[in-house]
Parts: structure tokens; C-alpha cells; sequence
């Protein structure tokens, strides 16, 4: 009986620190842009309700 | 730009100091561009400037209300609150703080106003810019913002769960509708106590997620029902931003849109990559990339590609977390897929992410060693002279061998030269003066996964006999009459005839002879077309252009026994779909043109398919046409030449009496008669400028007689050269 009461608290201690170690996902790979090709770097964007795409350029 | 074509459709240019944002306003009416000193109301269908006002003092922040027509400009400890509809400065909020940050809620008339970060004393005001009268605060936050939705504000506060230590910055949130500040409810604050990415300085709410977007260039993602965090990139390697907005200029600010109810597009100040965030698939699933220039490119994180060539040759892969980087044009045969944004967008295609690291493990890595079986000095780019006209180059494979599948040689940006060997290849070639003294050679290697290894180049500068003067061998095939009359067209050979006699007019002068080889209805068959391209082999030297064209049908295989492909179909094709068999029989595929112009010693090739007299006879299908798409760019880049296309799915209407030809032809004679001349107005017409004039001309046309404008496909993976000359 008392094994069984240690265990259950022993569960109950551990199993937040179970859900908190869940580790997020990283993302590994990166697209990048080689900075002396391009002509002007992108400063703003803004997406539209229909799907407009504004972009500010320096 | 318009996403749902990929295509930039307006472009604006204005004198602009210190620009900071871009922002949509409600019912995107307008356009505000902020700059450090200064605001602008602009109409964006026009351009037209509707409000410009100049600040003393440096703004501190902007943002659009989406509920109602309203603004909020930052500045000098208080916020002026602009109505759009009147154009006129309808409230200031004395806030006597300096501003960090604001933020509307979505559905009512409060906005949330975060001063600068204090060490002491933080607190956040809650105000009714109807009124213009704080309601009330909170203390202890900073940095607070609604969520899009009108559920939740989100915000930082320190110390605020037992067990941290003193000061601990964490991230936080609470329902909004209750109002209840003083319950508040985590992301599970432990986890969240050192941010991956810095302070998250805007957030979104997509489905049951918070993104939050910080400095660094990196985001992080927050599960609401399973707690905790889901998604990061952690800080980039790369330096953070040099300037960023105002008070957050120490950390970049970012922006973040929805595209749809599942992605959302994340973006950091001075970065021109925006990122395409999926919530169900919880990883990034593609990237935008643009360039004032009106380059852009999307990219997917399996490495398909759209966008124009030359934003390809800006891009490439990197690690996140060793230094390892590869170029996107390594991974181009991976797929170039027009439409790709809408794939994205639909969500309905999985698809195998590219782990870079794994990728380079297994890239050939590749060596010029000899030039006429000289060693060749291990230098970036060697450079050699010889008055010998046929030489030998080698090519080793330094490392990876075992995963190559072939090895190539390109002259002038033209292949030269293909080997299946896997670790050594020798190739013939014939040096020229076409472009001047210097030839150009750079050779790849490409791995059984299709990545290509990095370019080794050379230059060799010919100094032997001169070259003659160019011939043009002008192949043009028109197809009206099909042996299966329900594929007859009524277009093709009208437009092969006027296309033919208008390059003929306009090329006398450039060449020094002109083979016009001509095909029409039934004289189109495979041997016929195999014979005509193999006298042009015979007679081609380097220094001359062979122009092919053709308007007749083009299809996709249906790719069940072997890899779908496209082919011209010639007249004794009686079924376009259903029997491969009888295209791999009687029809040309890409790989038989690919190994055609391998073989025809002219530099300068063009391609021009007019397969878009296919729409009035065939019933169009989407997905082929993207996939004819990319056969032909993938094609125009193998062999390293010039394709111009329409190909049928985009039911081109082709049938405008009015114009008594193809659209497609109609936009290229315009062309070649004079209007693509651009830049110096030289009378020249370049094979670039021809492109490009098609490109914009034929939807303005396809507009103007259909009401919907069409879009025809340009390639160009060669050198520009002159065409025709007019008068």
C-alpha cells in the first residue's frame, strides 16, 4: 500500500516535468540571399485581405 | 504583388528617408509608408498621395486599426489618431511616455499602449481613442498587443511566476474577453523564461497557436491547448538587422500577415526573405523572396522553385547550425514549379523537407584538371589562352563519386557536354570568338538526388583564326492539319509563315546567310524533324543561331511507365492522351531536344513554342500545365538556351479574327517589328528584349480581347544576343 502511495506521487511529481520537457520543434535549414546581389533591402510587407502583397524596399 | 499570380502588379517610387514599415489599412483602402520623420496616406490603386505629414521628432511607432478606419501615429510621448475617411487628425492621446509599441484591439475602440521598457516601474495603458481617454493600466507589463482574433492580449512581464528568478523576463497572455488581468495564464512560463529569438515584439494568433515574432530574424510558436512551445527557429547566425523601428531598433521589428486560415508570412526588417509558416504542419513550408528590382522567387522547403531566373542566382540554402551552405540552383532540378505560391497556399501537397546538412553530405564536389592535358592551376577561376580550335577539358570528381549520376560542361552557358562517368570525363570543344575573345566554361556534377555540386570555372581566351560571319538556320513548323481531324488548328501556319518571314526580314544584315527550313501539316513527322535538325548539326558552326519555331500541339506524357515529359506532336499523332506508347514512338520529347541542341554546335539557340493553339481544341487541365512548365524550364536550363513558351493549359485564346493570328505570335511579331526594342533604342532586337516584350504584352492582350490576362513563360539561361535588326 505504501509503494503503491509513493509511486502515485511519485507520478504525479513527474509528470508536468514530463509535459514541460517536450522540446519545440527547430527548424534546421534556412533560405538566404547573398546581400551583394541583391539591389535593395526589404524594409516592410504587408499581406492584403484578397492577397495583396506590399512590399518597402530601402 | 499579387500573390495569387505571383506576379508584381504595381510599383511605386518615392523620395524616402529612413523608411521603417508598410502597412494595409482597413478594407486595404490605403497604403501608409513610415518613415523616421515622416507619415504618408497612399492610394494604392493610383499612387496618388492622400496625407503626407512631416514630424520633428523621430516616430516612435504605426499602426492600422482593422476594425475601424482609424490610425495611430506614435510620437513625442503621445499618439495621434488619424480618421482616414476625413483625413483629418481626429483624437491625441497624452500618454507623457515614451512609446515602445500600440496596438488596436480587434473589435472595440481600445488600444493598448506599451511606454518604453522600465527597469522599475513597468506598466501598459489602456485607452479609448473614440473618447481619447485612458481607461485605465496595468501595471508590471510591457510590450502588450491584442491578438488578431480579439481573444487575448498578449504581453511580457518579469518575475511573474513563483521559482524565477528576480527580473526574468516571460512571455505571457490572458483572455481579453473577461478582462481579468490578474489571472493569467501561461505558455507555460519555465520554458518560456530565456526567448530562442529574442523578445517577441508582435504576435499572431493562427488556429491554436501564438506566433511570436522577435528580433534576430527568428519566430517561435506557442500551442494554446497543449501548452508550451511548439516551433522555433532560435536566433539566426547571421547579424540581426542593422536598423530596425524606433524603440525596437535594437531588435528588429517584424511583421507577420495570415496568407489563409492556416499559413501565416513572417518577415524581420531588412530582410528580403519572408517566411511561410503552416500551423497544422507546425514547420516553415516555404519562403518568399523579392528584390525592388521586380525579382522574386518561392521557394518551398523541399526545394521547388518559381520566380524569375535571376532571383535563383541570389539565393542559397544554409544550415542553422553548422556553416554548411549550397546555392538554390543546386536543388533547381528538384523542382521548378510554376504556380507554386497557389500549391502552397491550397495545402494539400506533401512534400519532403530538405535537411540541408544531409544534402551536402552527400554533393559531388568537382575539378577542371587539364585543358588540353594541361594541369590546370587550382585557382577560383583559371585563365588560359590557346589559338587551337578544337581542345580537350578535363573533369574529375573530388569527392562523392559514388553519387553522381552525371557530369556536364558548359561553354558560354551553353552544354557542351554530357558524361555519365562518375568520377572522370574528358570533352571535346570548339573554341570561337562568338562572344568576343573569351570563352566562358564552367562544369557540375549532379547527385543521384538531383543536387547539383558547385560550379568550377574557367576562362580561355581564343586567339586563333577568326570566326566567319554567323549563319541563322531558321527552323519554323506549323501544324494546322492533324491526321486525326479533331485536333486540326486553324492558326498554326499562318503565324509559322508571318513569324518566319519577319525574322527573315530583320536578320539580313546580321547574317551572313540565312537556311530557312520550313515544315508544315503533314510533313511534321519525327523523322522528318530529325532529319531537318540533323543537316543543321552538319552545318552549324559555334559563332551561328539556329531559331526554332513552333505552333502546333504540345502535351505532357501521362508518365506511367516512364517519367512524365513533354513532346511536340507531330502530324501522324491520332491520340494526344492516354497512349504514351504512340508519343515515345512518333512524337519529340524534351530529352530528344535536349539532345539535339547538345549536338548542334550553335551557341546561340532559341526556342519558341506556341503550343497554346492547344486550348481551342483540348480540354485544359492545370496540373499539366505546370508541369509542362517546368519540363521547359528545366529543359531551357539544362541545355543552357533560350525559351520563349505558351503552352495550352492556359487556354490562350487563339482564335481573334481581328488580329489574324496567335496571340502569343501576334505579341511576337510586334516585337520583332520594333516595339521590344528597349534600353538604347539601338534597332536592335535582342533575344532578352524579345522575351521580355512577350511577357508583358501578351497578357495585355489576352486582357484586352478575353477580358483575363494570360501569362506566356520566358527562359533564358544563355547570352543575350541580337536577333533582328529593324528599320
Amino acid at each position: 500500500m505504501i509503494r503503491i502511495s509513493l509511486v502515485l506521487i511519485f507520478y504525479s511529481c513527474i509528470t508536468p516535468l514530463l509535459v514541460h520537457a517536450q522540446e519545440p520543434v527547430v527548424d534546421k535549414t534556412r533560405l538566404e540571399y547573398d546581400e551583394d546581389m541583391i539591389e535593395s533591402f526589404q524594409v516592410g510587407m504587408c499581406v492584403s485581405n484578397d492577397q495583396k502583397f506590399g512590399v518597402f524596399f530601402t | 504583388m499579387d500573390l495569387s499570380r505571383s506576379h508584381f502588379t504595381m510599383s511605386y517610387n518615392f523620395e524616402i528617408s529612413n523608411p521603417r514599415e508598410i502597412l494595409f489599412t482597413k478594407n486595404d483602402s490605403h497604403l501608409l509608408l513610415v518613415e523616421s520623420h515622416r507619415v504618408r496616406l497612399i492610394d494604392w490603386q493610383n499612387g496618388s498621395e492622400v496625407i503626407s505629414k512631416k514630424y520633428e521628432n523621430e516616430i516612435q511607432i504605426v499602426r492600422s486599426s482593422n476594425y475601424t478606419n482609424h490610425f495611430g501615429v506614435a510620437n513625442d510621448s503621445k499618439i495621434e489618431i488619424w480618421d482616414i475617411e476625413n483625413l483629418k487628425i481626429s483624437k491625441t492621446l497624452n500618454v507623457k511616455k515614451r512609446i515602445t509599441n500600440i496596438s488596436f484591439s480587434p473589435f472595440s475602440t481600445e488600444i493598448v499602449i506599451s511606454p518604453t521598457w522600465n527597469v522599475l516601474r513597468n506598466r501598459i495603458f489602456i485607452f479609448d481613442y473614440q473618447s481619447g481617454k485612458e481607461k485605465y493600466e496595468i501595471k508590471g507589463k510591457y510590450l502588450a498587443s491584442y491578438d488578431n482574433v480579439g481573444q487575448r492580449m498578449v504581453f511580457w512581464q518579469n518575475n511573474a511566476v513563483p521559482g524565477l528568478t528576480v527580473g526574468t523576463p516571460v512571455f505571457g497572455h490572458q483572455s481579453f474577453d473577461k478582462k481579468d488581468y490578474q489571472s493569467l495564464t501561461y505558455f507555460d512560463g519555465k520554458q518560456e523564461k530565456n526567448s530562442d529569438v529574442g523578445f517577441y515584439l508582435s504576435t499572431l494568433h493562427l488556429k491554436d497557436k501564438l506566433i511570436g515574432a522577435g528580433g534576430y530574424r527568428g519566430f517561435s510558436v506557442f500551442d494554446y491547448k497543449k501548452g508550451g512551445k511548439v516551433f522555433t527557429t532560435k536566433k539566426t547566425k547571421r547579424d540581426r538587422s542593422s536598423s530596425g523601428f524606433s524603440a525596437m531598433r535594437d531588435y528588429a521589428a517584424n511583421a507577420h500577415y495570415l496568407l489563409n486560415d492556416d499559413l501565416a508570412l513572417i518577415n524581420a526588417y531588412g530582410d528580403n526573405i519572408n517566411q511561410i509558416y503552416s500551423a497544422t504542419e507546425n514547420k516553415i513550408v516555404g519562403y518568399i523572396f523579392v528584390d525592388a528590382g521586380g525579382d522574386y522567387a518561392v521557394v518551398s522547403r523541399d526545394g521547388r522553385f518559381d520566380g524569375t531566373p535571376e532571383s535563383s542566382s541570389k539565393l542559397f540554402w544554409s544550415s542553422r547550425k553548422s556553416s554548411k551552405q549550397t546555392s538554390l540552383e543546386s536543388t533547381f532540378s528538384r523542382g521548378f514549379t510554376p504556380g507554386l505560391l497557389q500549391i502552397l497556399l491550397a495545402g494539400n501537397e506533401v512534400s519532403k523537407e530538405l535537411v540541408i546538412d544531409d544534402a551536402i553530405e552527400n554533393v559531388p564536389v568537382v575539378q577542371l584538371t587539364k585543358f588540353n592535358n594541361q594541369e590546370l592551376p587550382t585557382s577560383t577561376l583559371p585563365r588560359l589562352e590557346s589559338s587551337q580550335r578544337v581542345c580537350s577539358v578535363e573533369v574529375n570528381v573530388l569527392e562523392n563519386n559514388n553519387n553522381v549520376s552525371s557530369i556536364k560542361l558548359f561553354q558560354n552557358n551553353k552544354l557542351v557536354g554530357i558524361s555519365e562517368q562518375q568520377s572522370k570525363a574528358t570533352f571535346e570543344v570548339n573554341l570561337t570568338n562568338t562572344f568576343g575573345d573569351e570563352n566562358y566554361f564552367y562544369t557540375v556534377a549532379i547527385s543521384k538526388d538531383g543536387i547539383e555540386s558547385k560550379k568550377k570555372k574557367m576562362v580561355i581566351k581564343y586567339s586563333g583564326k577568326t570566326d566567319e560571319k554567323p549563319k541563322l538556320f531558321l527552323v519554323s513548323v506549323g501544324v494546322n492539319e492533324y491526321k486525326n481531324p479533331k485536333y486540326n488548328l486553324n492558326y498554326a501556319v499562318a503565324d509559322a509563315d508571318a513569324f518566319k518571314e519577319e525574322i527573315k526580314k530583320g536578320a539580313e544584315s546580321i547574317f551572313d546567310n540565312i537556311f530557312d527550313l520550313e515544315v508544315r501539316n503533314s510533313g511534321f513527322t519525327k523523322t522528318k524533324i530529325s532529319e531537318v535538325l540533323n543537316n543543321v548539326r552538319l552545318k552549324a558552326n559555334e559563332q551561328d543561331l539556329l531559331i526554332f519555331y513552333y505552333a502546333g500541339h504540345g502535351v505532357m506524357s501521362e508518365g506511367i511507365e516512364r517519367e512524365s515529359e513533354f513532346f511536340l506532336v507531330p502530324h501522324d499523332v491520332t491520340q494526344l492522351y492516354g497512349r504514351d506508347e504512340m508519343l515515345y514512338e512518333n512524337a519529340i520529347s524534351a530529352k530528344e531536344i535536349q539532345d539535339i541542341s547538345k549536338e548542334i554546335n550553335a551557341q546561340k539557340q532559341i526556342f519558341i513554342i506556341d503550343a497554346c493553339q492547344s486550348a481551342s481544341a483540348l480540354e485544359a487541365v492545370a496540373q499539366r500545365g505546370i508541369k509542362e512548365e517546368r519540363a521547359i524550364a528545366q529543359l531551357a536550363r539544362s541545355t543552357g538556351t533560350f525559351w520563349i513558351t505558351a503552352s495550352g493549359s492556359k487556354q490562350f485564346a487563339t482564335e481573334f479574327e481581328s488580329l489574324g493570328h496567335g496571340v502569343f505570335t501576334y505579341a511576337l511579331l510586334e516585337g520583332l517589328a520594333g516595339k521590344a526594342d528597349g534600353g538604347n533604342h539601338d534597332k536592335k532586337i535582342t533575344v532578352k528584349e524579345l522575351s521580355a516584350y512577350v511577357e508583358s504584352r501578351v497578357p495585355e492582350l489576352s486582357e484586352e480581347y478575353k477580358g483575363k490576362p494570360q501569362f506566356p513563360a520566358g527562359y533564358s539561361f544563355g547570352n543575350d544576343f541580337p536577333i533582328v535588326v529593324y528599320e
